[in-house]
């Protein structure tokens, strides 16, 4: 293994023919010349001499008729001079050396634990608007200020812990716990109906009934009271509650066009690429000619991982852009008329139509499209508590 | 420095030396050398050589000469009156008269 010194400031080789060998040797000794590993092979001897001394060896040797064969030059001068001229290396050498000196003085990495109800990602808003991100410098971090922010202005927060250990941060949170909100009940209700149907049943009802099975009542009618006339104590007042089933119909009319405007996509896609350091953003290639108003548009950064250790703070982002334009389609008939249902069935799911008792369809193309009609009687709860105020 | 011999033969410095009882190599002129096993000689004082090869080596020690031969013989360091000589050594002989 070579002596790093050595090395770090460049020897010669230097080789001459063994007839010269005593010549050589006693210019070394007599200039006070030092050398090591001097070795002979083949008739020749080599030596190893510092840059210095060997100038002053040549030039001693070609005053006294000595012909050195070789002289090859070792170390990392000679490392430095034979790439001299490879600019973007010297760039890359200074470059990491900022960058290892500038990395330690950083926040790398934020790291949670103990959250429950919240996502990660929205502890790290909340820590990024307390002052606390990764890309800060360490020394301007100050935990206790950060830590005292987060529990006054976050109501998510009841209790913060933050320590830098190097450059990661070690956030332990407790949430707040919230309570259910307690639901204000009226002490005093009708239930009325919600729509209009015939009444099929009960279920669970508190207060005087005011309809029978079989009756039509109409959106507002009053199905159950919660005010009782005893005639020998006068009134009582309840909140009335429970369900009123009813018969109901529901009509639903969808509308699809024979001709419609559909998106296609040009086939031809532009991206552009960011170098994402620390949360700055440099870019570094794009291949947009011109920018075009209608197109969709994919935003993904991907950060490097490396040997699991977790995201690092530098990553590519990547913009694509696809542009795209809207142009008339027609569809067939059938491809009509199963969108047509298709949609009907969306309706109805949103609507919570079940327990279906009678379902009638028609549709029929009319003026360039498909109308599809569908009337439903269901059973349904049409009971909705309307409070009432006793004054006295 | 041109000794002048008494009737034992000995010159006027090996009286000196013998009577102060100095170490020879400490006078002008002295050389000291120090054998190492079979493997390395270190030669003080003034000193020169005169062949080189990896079988045979001489060195001039004023007015004698030191012969060295071996195997694989190397001047490992020379720098001012030292000379070191490392190697596998078969024999070490001087030549020349000074008494």
């Amino acid at each position: 293994m070579q002596n790093p010194i050595i090395f770090l400031f460049g020897y010669n080789t230097i080789t001459a023919d063994l007839s010269y060998a005593a010549k050589i040797l006693n210019l070394c000794g007599f200039y006070g010349i030092p050398y090591r590993n001097q070795s002979c092979n083949n008739d020749k001897i080599s030596l190893e001499c510092s840059l210095f001394g060997t100038a002053r060896l040549l030039r001693l040797c070609r005053k006294n008729g000595i012909d050195v064969i070789s002289v090859t030059p070792h170390g990392l001068p000679h490392l430095i001079f034979s790439y001299r001229r490879r600019y973007g290396l010297l760039i890359g050498l200074i470059l990491a050396t900022a960058l290892v000196f500038l990395s330690g003085r950083v926040l790398w990495d934020v790291r949670i634990d103990g959250e429950v109800r919240l996502s990660e990602k929205e502890v790290i808003d909340e820590l990024r608007a307390c002052g606390l991100y990764v890309g800060m410098p360490l020394d301007k971090i100050d935990a206790d200020v950060i830590q005292n922010r987060v529990m006054i202005y976050s109501d998510d927060v009841s209790w913060i812990s933050i320590n830098l250990s190097g450059t990661v941060a070690h956030v332990e949170i407790r949430e707040s716990t919230k309570l259910p909100e307690e639901e204000k009940s009226p002490s005093v209700a009708n239930l009325v109906a919600a729509k209009d149907g015939k009444i099929a049943g009960f279920e669970e009802v508190r207060g005087d009934i005011t309809v029978k099975i079989g009756d039509f009542v109409r959106e507002g009618d009053l199905l159950v009271s919660g005010i009782r006339d005893s005639k020998t104590l006068g009134f009582t007042y309840t909140a009335a509650e429970g369900k009123v089933f009813a018969e109901v119909v529901d009509e639903y009319e969808v509308d699809i066009p024979l001709e419609y405007e559909k998106k296609e996509y040009l086939g031809n896609a532009y991206c552009e690429k960011y170098i994402v350091f620390f949360g700055k953003e440099i870019k570094i290639y794009s291949n947009i000619k011109k920018k075009t108003e209608s197109c969709d548009i994919i935003d993904t950064v991907e950060y490097a991982n490396v040997l699991s250790l977790g995201e690092l703070p530098f990553g590519i982002r990547t913009v694509r852009y696809i542009p795209y334009e809207f142009k008339t389609a027609k569809r067939s008939e059938n491809e009509a008329i199963d969108l047509a249902f298709y949609k009907l069935r969306l309706i109805e799911e949103e609507k919570g139509i079940c327990d279906i008792l009678k379902k009638e369809l028609s549709g029929e193309f009319l003026g360039g499209a498909y109308k599809l009609r569908s009337k439903t009687t269901s059973q349904k709860n049409i009971a909705r508590q309307v409070e009432i105020e006793i004054n006295g | 420095m041109k000794q002048k011999k008494n009737e034992t033969g000995q010159s006027l410095v090996e009286k000196i030396n013998k009577t102060l009882d100095i170490s020879p190599e400490a006078l002008p002129g002295g050389t000291l050398i120090s054998i190492s096993g079979r493997q390395s000689i270190k030669v003080e004082g003034r000193v020169k050589i005169l062949l080189y090869s990896p079988d045979k080596i001489v060195l001039a020690l004023g007015k004698e000469t030191l012969t060295v031969i071996g195997k694989r013989l190397l001047c490992s360091a020379y720098h001012g009156k030292d000379i070191t000589l490392e190697g596998y050594i078969y024999l070490v002989s001087f030549e020349g008269d000074t008494v």
